[in-house]
């Protein structure tokens, strides 16, 4: 990002004189972060706060020829590290002795039919201004997108005026309440980083490694079965449909994405092998949800980061695939 | 870049590894920066007084109470690489079940009208009876934060690796920013 086109951005702002300028403008910032996130090379420290709990990681993010690798590791509690790049993401649990490895969809149409920002998320969502200020000893804009509804969280979301980079963020619950954090200590942006910084540093000689299985899936993909969801919150859409043999498991998962553009959420359905593994009712993983629910003897899963109302009302509208998949 | 951005970057770097090695100064650092958005209005004060005091028993050696993780299972899971056979039974990602006591509100109810009774509907379970579900959880999980759309793929990653929650404790409340209303940004 140029010193030019930030002062360019910033001048758009100040002369911002409509509502509907300034839902515009927060979202071509929001875009802008979105970008900036996933194309800039940084490395930082930062804390991440849900529940009262404060943990502490580092994140590493190389950009070199346009192909992205990443490390992310944990600097409390059990030893773990996430290694991204473009073909997989591998999670080393340590303190498990087990590795965990999904492929990556990339830059595939599936990915690619995700939404984009448009005029129609203001149906489900306010873009707001915050006051700006200084995070980190750079000048940080921050807004705020609130949803009009309960079916969708909100963000408060601080980025580097000249880079774009997140510094800090907030999800917020339908109370209004920030159910987690995430925030920047200290953050570098060098012009490169080198290979050897996005190196797994766990050694796994003698753990237990779980991989996705490409060649079964495509198999699986062929008898893809109808699920949909039938009755969705307003503004989600089905962006995605897909087959896949997720890591460790033995059976074909058939995964729906719905979207509103803001939150996803993503539905797995499958045969659960045994009675005893049927999943019921609602979980979360940090703030985002997750209801479970059985139909026609197949498991049922919707989670995303959404308020636990609307995972549980996509998964109990799931229906159509039970003649089909068998 | 720093608090105020006056480190030179060989002193910056030497701070990241200080910092990745030394878990008192990351608490340290931790809690100024806490302290920073205390002060900026980011935080409400009573949540910044417990952080606060939460830091302070880590930075003394004082635990605080934690719940039990749930744990999830690989039992059903195929070890398809090399690697001893172990019956794993481990926790991966910090999976908590829920139970609704009905204080969920309902979709049409107003946002700006509600209190704030989070801490209310979130009751734990004991995830380790069903065996076999937290792990299938996880791996879901995982698969979801290559769709989840931006804001929510940030974090995706971090909660798969994040240690289990403390359940005894309530969500963090309302930061009280403050809002610059849209006719202001003329400025």
């Amino acid at each position: 990002m140029s010193h030019a086109r930030s002062l360019s951005i910033l001048t758009c702002l100040l002369l911002a004189g409509t509502a509907g300028a300034a839902d515009e403008q927060a979202r071509a910032l929001l875009q802008r972060m979105d970008q900036a996130v996933e194309a800039l090379n940084y490395e930082g420290t930062f804390v991440h706060i849900v529940d009262g709990q404060v943990e502490t990681m580092h994140v590493v993010h190389r950009v070199e020829d346009g192909k992205v690798t990443e490390r992310l590791v944990t600097l409390d509690g059990p030893s773990r590290e996430i290694i991204r790049d473009d073909q997989e993401v591998t999670c080393i649990f340590a303190d498990q002795k087990s590795v965990m490895v999904e492929r990556r969809k990339g830059d595939s149409p599936l990915r690619a039919a995700l939404p984009r920002y448009s005029e129609q998320l203001e149906a489900y969502y306010e873009f707001v201004r915050l006051r700006d200020g200084m995070r980190l000893g750079r000048n940080a804009v921050s807004f705020e997108i609130r949803p009009r509804d309960k079916y969708r969280y909100g963000f408060r979301l601080w980025m580097d005026e000249n880079t774009g980079m997140l510094l800090k963020a907030q999800l917020i619950d339908i109370y209004r309440n920030v159910a987690e954090q995430l925030m920047f200590v200290s953050i570098r942006l060098p012009e490169t980083i080198a290979a050897d910084r996005v190196e797994p540093t766990i050694e796994t000689g003698d753990f237990t490694w779980y991989v996705t299985q490409d060649a079964a899936a495509a198999t699986a993909r062929a008898s893809a079965g109808g699920w949909r969801a039938v009755s969705l919150p307003p503004g989600f859409k089905l962006t995605t449909s897909n087959v896949e043999m997720m890591a460790g498991s033995e059976h074909p998962t058939e995964h729906l994405v719905y979207s509103d553009g803001i939150a996803s959420v993503s539905v797995f359905i499958e045969e659960p092998e045994r009675s005893s593994d049927q999943l019921q009712g609602a979980t979360r993983i940090g703030a985002a949800s997750a209801f479970s629910i059985m139909v026609g003897g197949f498991q049922v899963t919707a989670m995303g980061e959404v308020p636990p109302i609307t995972v549980e009302m996509i998964a109990g509208s799931i229906s159509g695939g039970e003649t089909a998949a068998r | 870049m720093w608090l105020d951005d006056e480190l030179e970057e060989r002193e910056s770097d030497m701070l990241v590894r200080r910092l990745t090695s030394n878990a008192e100064l990351r608490q340290t650092a931790t809690r100024y920066f806490l302290i920073g958005d205390a002060l900026r209005g980011e935080l409400v004060t009573e949540r910044a007084l417990e952080v606060s005091v939460r830091v302070s028993r880590s930075l003394h050696g004082a635990s605080t109470p934690k719940t039990a993780a749930p744990v999830a299972t690989l039992s059903g899971w195929r070890k398809p690489l090399a690697g001893a056979a172990v019956a794993a039974t481990v926790a991966v990602a910090a999976i908590v079940g829920l139970r609704s006591n009905g204080l969920e509100p309902s979709a049409e109810m107003p946002v700006a009208a509600e209190t704030s009774p989070v801490p209310a509907y979130t009751v734990p379970v004991d995830l380790s009876r069903r065996a076999g579900a937290p792990d299938r959880l996880s791996s879901y999980y995982l698969n979801h934060s290559e769709y989840a759309t931006m804001l929510g793929g940030q974090g995706s990653l971090v909660r798969m690796i994040s240690a289990p929650a403390d359940q005894s404790e309530a969500a963090e409340p309302d930061a009280e920013s403050e809002v610059v209303e849209r006719d202001e940004n003329k400025r």
